[in-house]
Order: C-alpha cells, then sequence, then structure tokens
C-alpha cells in the first residue's frame, strides 16, 4: 500500500510551535493524536491540538482501530413498506489522519496492509487506509518493554507512514516519505527546508534512541524453532498463569481476528464486524461442542504461532512489532521478550 | 531473603518433595523489577524461585478452579493431589468464598497464609520513581522495606522513602481483613489493621444527582474495550457458560439442533454504549453477595475503569440490606440462596 517506492524522500522541519497551526490548517481531516485523560492515553479525536500528549511512547491501546474499528457495521437492513426492505450500507468516505503514531504502530498498520488488502481485498479495510495519512513520531525514549529492534523494526522506522517527525529540540525534523505526506506539505508554508545541521541532529536522536534498547531477542530464529515445537511442554508451563482474558490481542497493533455477527433490532437488522480473540474458549468452538483448542495453552501458543510462525510462513515476516503492550498491561505479567528468548534457546 | 520467604520456601520444598501436593502456587520475580508474577512450582528443586515481598499483589485463588475447567489431554490421568497456594488476608476471603460454594473443597488444597501490610501497585510505583528521575530501564536492583507509615524503596542501593498511601493499593488503605482467615500454615506474625470500612469514595458517587452519576458510569464504560480482564482475573467468576459470552453455551451430545440455533444472545460482542453498561451491569448482578473485593478487576483494567467503586458500592448495599458480608465463613450459605427471618429489609416480612 506504500506509495514510497517512486517517491523520493524530501526532508523539512516545523517550529514545535507552528504545530497547532499546521493541524488547525487540515480541516479537511478527522485527526487522531494521543490524548491524556487521567492516567489513560489514547489515541482520540482531536479538536484542540493543544491537548495533544506525545510525551509517552505507546498510548494504551493501539490506533488500528481509525483502519479496523473493533465494531463496524457492514450493512443494515430496515423494513420499509409491504415486505419491502432497505438495505445502506456503511459511507466510508471520512478522510483521516493519525498524528504521532509510533514507528511500531505504523508499522502494525503495514501489517495489516498485506492482511486486508493482499490476495483478499476487504472493502471496508482498502477504503478507510486509502483515506488515512499516518504521520509519525520517531521514539526518543522507549518504554521498558519496547523490543521494535528485535523483530525488523526501529524507533525511527518509516514502515507504512507517509511522514515522519522527529523531535529535535526545538524544532520537529520532517521526513516526508510518499506524495499524500507531500501534499499536506505543499499546503502550508509552515514547513521550511532542513539544513545539513538539522539532519545531523536528527541522525543522532535517532541513533541515541536505538542505544536506548539494549536487548537484542534472537526472534528470526523463531519461525524455523517454532516447526518442531508445537507439541512441546513448554506451552503447558508457560501458559499456567494465563487467564485468557483478550487483553494482550485487544491492545495489539497486528491482532486483526474478527467476528461477524447479524444482530437482530425490533425494526431492523445489522450485519456488524466485531473483533476477536484467540484467547477466548469461545474462540474456535465448533457447533458440536468439540474445541480443537480446549485448554489456554492451546490457545497461547496459538498466539506465539501466528505472531512467529504462521504469518511468516504466509508473509515473509513476523507479525510481531514489539511494541511490548502485551507485557504491560497483562494482569498476570506474561513476557512476551522472554518466551521469545526460551523459545531461540530450545 | 525474608524469613518468611525462606519459610515458605522450606515448607513448599518439603511438601513437593514428599508428593503431598501436586504443584504450588505463589510469586516469583516478574517482567521487570516493579512487578512479580504468579508462578506454578513443581519441583522441589524449584522453590527458590518463590518470592514474598510487597509487589505480590495478584490473588492466586481463582487459579484453583482453572486447574477443574482444564480438559485432560488424551491418556492424561488426572492427578486428584491437593494444590498449595499461598494467600494474603484478602486472597483469603476469596479462597473462603469458592469452599462455601463447595467449588473447591478443603481437601484439595494446602493453604499458606501469610498476614499481610499492604502491598504495592506497580503504576503508582513506576510513576513516583519517575518523578524522581529513575525509569525502570535503569533499575537493576530494588528492594522494598516498610515501617509503619512509609516504604523505603532502594534502588540500584540507593534509599528512597514514600509515603503509603503515595505507592500503596488504593484496596489496601481501608484493608480489614490483613490476616487470612483460614490456612493451613501461616507464615510471620499477625498484623493490626482497623476494623472499620471506609466508603468515602462510594459516598460521593452516591451523593451525585442521577443525571451525574449516570453520565460518570456511561463515560466509564464507553472506555471498556470488553477484553474480559475483569471477569477472567476475579477468583470467584468460574463459570464455564458465561453469559456475556454468546458463543459459550456448554453443548452436551443431549442439546438439540435447535437449541443451539434459539440459543439467546444476551450480550453481543458490539462494543457500544448498551452493550457495555449490560456487561457491566450483569458481572456486579452476579457478584452481590460474592464479591469479596480484593480488587483485581480494576487492577486488571487496561483502560483504567475504576471497577471498584462498583464492587464497594455493591459491598455496602449487602452489607446494609442483608447484613451479609462475602469471604467470611466457609459455612455460610450464599447469599441469595437464602431467607433469614430477621432480614433487616422489612418488605420480607
Ligand atoms: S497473556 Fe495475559 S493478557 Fe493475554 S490472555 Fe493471558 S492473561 Fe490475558
Ligand atoms: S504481540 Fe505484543 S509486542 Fe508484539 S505487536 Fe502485539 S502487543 Fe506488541
Ligand atoms: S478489564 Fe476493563 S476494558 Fe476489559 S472488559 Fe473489564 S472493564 Fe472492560
Ligand atoms: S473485587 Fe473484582 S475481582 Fe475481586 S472478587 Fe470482586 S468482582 Fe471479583
Amino acid at each position: 500500500m506504500t506509495s514510497s517506492n517512486s517517491f523520493k524522500a524530501e526532508n523539512f522541519v516545523i517550529k514545535k510551535e507552528d504545530v497547532a497551526q499546521f493541524l488547525k490548517g487540515l480541516s479537511d481531516y478527522t485527526i487522531y493524536a494521543p490524548v491524556q485523560e487521567e492516567d489513560t492515553v489514547l489515541f482520540k479525536v482531536i479538536q484542540n491540538p493543544d491537548k495533544i500528549a506525545l510525551h509517552i511512547t505507546n498510548t494504551v491501546k493501539s490506533p488500528k482501530f481509525v483502519v479496523l474499528p473493533q465494531t463496524e457495521t457492514m450493512l443494515k437492513v430496515t423494513k420499509g413498506k409491504e415486505n419491502s426492505i432497505k438495505i445502506d450500507e456503511p459511507v466510508l468516505d471520512e478522510k483521516n489522519i493519525l498524528f504521532g503514531i509510533r514507528p511500531c504502530d505504523a508499522r502494525g498498520i503495514a501489517i495489516l496492509d498485506k492482511v486486508f488488502s493482499g490476495d483478499y481485498k476487504d472493502p471496508y479495510y482498502v477504503k478507510r487506509r486509502a483515506n488515512t495519512i499516518m504521520i509519525g513520531l520517531a521514539c526518543t525514549d522507549p518504554h521498558r518493554n519496547c523490543f521494535c529492534t528485535s523483530v525488523g523494526g526501529a524507533p525511527d522506522s518509516t514502515d507504512g507512514l507517509d511522514m515522519l517527525w522527529t523531535d529535535i529540540g526545538d524544532l520537529y525534523f520532517v521526513t516526508v516519505l510518499t506524495k499524500k505526506g507531500m501534499k499536506l506539505v505543499k499546503e502550508t508554508v509552515i514547513f521550511s527546508k532542513a539544513t545539513s545541521e538539522n539532519t545531523r541532529v536528527m541522525n543522532k536522536v535517532h541513533k541515541t534512541a536505538h542505544e536506548k534498547i539494549t536487548e537484542k531477542l534472537n526472534a528470526d530464529a523463531l519461525p524455523k524453532k517454532l516447526e518442531n515445537l508445537f507439541e512441546d511442554k513448554y506451552w503447558d508451563e508457560v501458559s499456567m498463569k494465563c487467564l485468557g482474558c483478550g487483553s494482550c490481542t485487544y491492545l495489539c497493533p497486528t491482532c486483526y481476528c474478527f467476528d461477524i455477527n447479524d444482530i437482530e433490532y425490533r425494526d431492523k437488522v445489522k450485519r456488524v464486524r466485531t473483533w476477536d480473540s484467540c484467547q477466548f474458549s469461545s474462540y474456535t468452538i465448533h457447533t458440536s461442542g468439540h474445541n480443537p483448542r480446549p485448554n489456554k495453552e492451546n490457545r497461547m501458543r496459538n498466539r506465539v504461532y501466528h505472531k512467529y510462525k504462521y504469518h511468516h510462513d504466509n508473509y515473509n515476516e513476523l507479525g510481531c512489532v514489539g511494541c511490548g503492550r502485551c507485557i504491560t498491561y497483562c494482569p498476570v505479567d506474561m513476557n512476551l521478550k522472554a518466551t521469545i528468548k526460551e523459545l531461540a534457546e530450545k | 531473603m525474608s524469613d518468611i520467604e525462606g519459610n515458605i520456601q522450606a515448607k513448599a520444598k518439603k511438601l513437593l518433595k514428599d508428593g503431598t501436593i501436586k504443584y504450588f502456587i505463589g510469586y516469583e520475580n516478574g517482567s521487570d523489577p516493579l512487578h512479580t508474577t504468579p508462578c506454578f512450582i513443581k519441583k522441589a528443586e524449584d522453590v527458590d524461585k518463590i518470592v514474598w515481598n510487597p509487589l505480590c499483589v495478584n490473588n492466586l485463588a481463582g487459579y484453583l478452579t482453572h486447574d477443574k475447567k482444564r480438559e485432560l489431554k488424551k491418556g492424561e490421568e488426572e492427578d486428584k493431589k491437593p494444590i498449595g497456594i499461598l494467600v494474603k488476608g484478602c486472597d483469603s476471603k476469596s479462597l473462603v468464598q469458592l469452599l462455601s460454594e463447595h467449588r473447591i473443597e478443603k481437601d484439595e488444597v494446602i493453604i499458606f497464609g501469610v498476614p499481610c501490610d499492604g502491598v504495592i501497585d506497580p503504576k503508582k510505583l513506576e510513576k513516583v520513581l519517575k518523578d524522581k528521575n529513575l525509569s525502570v530501564n535503569t533499575i537493576d536492583s530494588l528492594t522494598i522495606q516498610h515501617d509503619g507509615k512509609n516504604y523505603t524503596v532502594k534502588v540500584n542501593g540507593k534509599k528512597y522513602s514514600f509515603p503509603k498511601d503515595k505507592i500503596e493499593m488504593s484496596k489496601c488503605s481501608d484493608c480489614t481483613q490483613p490476616n487470612p482467615i483460614i490456612s493451613d500454615e501461616t507464615f510471620g506474625e499477625k498484623v493490626k489493621k482497623s476494623d472499620k470500612k471506609d466508603y468515602k469514595t462510594v459516598e460521593e458517587i452516591e451523593a451525585l444527582p442521577l443525571a451525574k452519576r449516570w453520565k460518570f458510569w456511561s463515560d466509564q464504560f464507553a472506555k471498556c474495550i470488553r477484553c474480559s480482564a475483569c471477569r477472567n482475573v476475579c477468583p470467584v467468576c468460574y463459570c464455564k457458560e458465561c453469559v456475556v459470552d454468546s458463543a459459550d453455551l456448554v453443548i452436551t451430545p443431549q442439546t438439540t439442533s435447535s437449541e443451539k440455533a434459539n440459543k439467546m444472545p444476551w450480550l453481543e460482542k458490539n462494543v457500544d454504549p448498551a452493550e457495555n453498561m449490560f456487561f457491566h451491569l450483569t458481572r456486579m448482578m452476579h457478584m452481590a453477595g460474592r464479591c469479596i473485593n480484593c480488587g483485581e478487576c480494576e487492577r486488571a483494567c487496561p483502560m483504567n475503569i475504576p471497577l471498584s467503586l462498583l464492587t464497594k458500592k455493591l459491598e455496602k448495599e449487602v452489607k446494609e440490606m442483608f447484613d451479609y458480608e462475602a469471604g467470611i465463613d466457609v459455612e455460610a450459605k450464599p447469599l441469595l440462596s437464602i431467607f433469614e427471618e430477621d432480614d433487616p429489609g422489612d418488605f420480607i416480612k
């Protein structure tokens, strides 16, 4: 989906005090950005740019919901006069900007792109995605559970992004990566060309961030290792503490499983697509009552296999971007990093 | 290593060695210095993993019911030996509740009780350390000691003192049950705490006019992503078939196809105000007289929804309406299945 292949990246800078004006100028778009409410930072639609909270590395919930909403009405059937029915499809022409998305989350959306607009094109996703511009913010202070550099990412990765911004003091260094990104820059006079000094500072900021992520996991070994570990006792042991909630999968930027249900109301029926989670026992239950993944060891194994083998088998890259959310927010402190390490050593 | 920790390890080792228990559920060090995590010790030589310190937050009692729900593998025989488990005062209430509901029987468990003077909220700890410019990334060692009103946190060799209420789990500030109600062996000295419950936070919400209260909870529930962490972490939520999982109907060879087809989806997967409200109210209805206010649901919630306000309200209502408290007495009958002639509610007479 990226058009960056044919586009030559160009570098600009913007003064921090001009960011609000830049965003206000984008009135054709719905802008999503991190907002802090009490202790929770989430991507929300912003009206007032002053509310944007860029100091937190990762929002609790990944911003994938902008392209893959948790609840999406696919169609609505209403009863009209005399047995006639009316079918409404959603209009998906809202133009979105994801501002301040972190490189791992942007890579997450790049992964979803391959799933939803590869061999099978999901019309809802494709349309939303085409209407979404992603302005990334390079990480300068990686969180304790970040491990992007072990899974093919980086605190300054540009995958999936239309622009990458880097905090270089009083300015943001702006690398424009696509035509979509360039259009926004061209619409205003706020951006100026980056100087070689700006570039030097930007490179230094990126290097420092890389150095802060000290742990390097041998995640690349997993697709091969997992070929022979399906029946390993490891899954019984490591999953003992798992609660089978869906926290890890619902917060994850790359989990995309969904369920579709027809819901009856008094005067209408809606066909609704919602997120689903492989950690729920209901995920695999058959109508016969048989459940091929009856226990948590089966379900946790699936989560790891999907990210570290099946996805790799299909798309030749890992299905995890190392954002660390599934570790940070797991109520029982399930440690995916430790799991990767332990599996790689088997 | 504290004496308590050492004694717990020694006892667990003995019980594992002589084959009394099939495994021991306790705590070990977690993914970073601010967290411990539940551990399941199966071999005597692994007991030195077990830790006991103020970061041992999780309530482990619910795991006893996980074991019951697990489907045996082909050829696997059920191990009927009891499970050893570590419980703090509050955790022991959920254990009592499970025993009184006969979800587990006394001979299925060997209880290691630890009197508890409060546990630390890792989120709060991370915050106060950050204020001191200490990022978790740079912490190699962290130990916590506590002396009455303060905690002394030693980070990388340097000592910092924090007032209790700044870093403790909020549930600990008005805990009335610091000592395990039930245990086979108790580790450490009894702790004295006030026996007065504090419902200030609940009363503040109660005092709001209806419209404001409605708005408060509607806004809170709007944040919910229905991940089920609150339900699944709950030590007394153990049903195999849950009303909120429309697909989870327990199916037997006798279930007819029309029963399957016409099964009522009480709750849809849609995340919208109506369904979310229903999810939470249903959960609360099912918790009345059973919730022991361990605070786990609130702790588990990634969206920081103040679920303890609801559970405390429930506790208060149950006390006022029925003079009943969950998790106190193993012989007690479940609240909603009993009738007392001297019930304080006059509608019943
Ligand atoms: S790993 Fe953690 S977050 Fe995921 S299902 Fe298990 S308990 Fe829930
Ligand atoms: S599996 Fe965990 S670390 Fe990987 S992308 Fe998902 S939430 Fe992030
Ligand atoms: S843990 Fe929080 S977000 Fe998850 S279902 Fe419960 S209330 Fe909702
Ligand atoms: S406080 Fe929450 S987790 Fe604990 S018993 Fe009550 S409902 Fe369950």
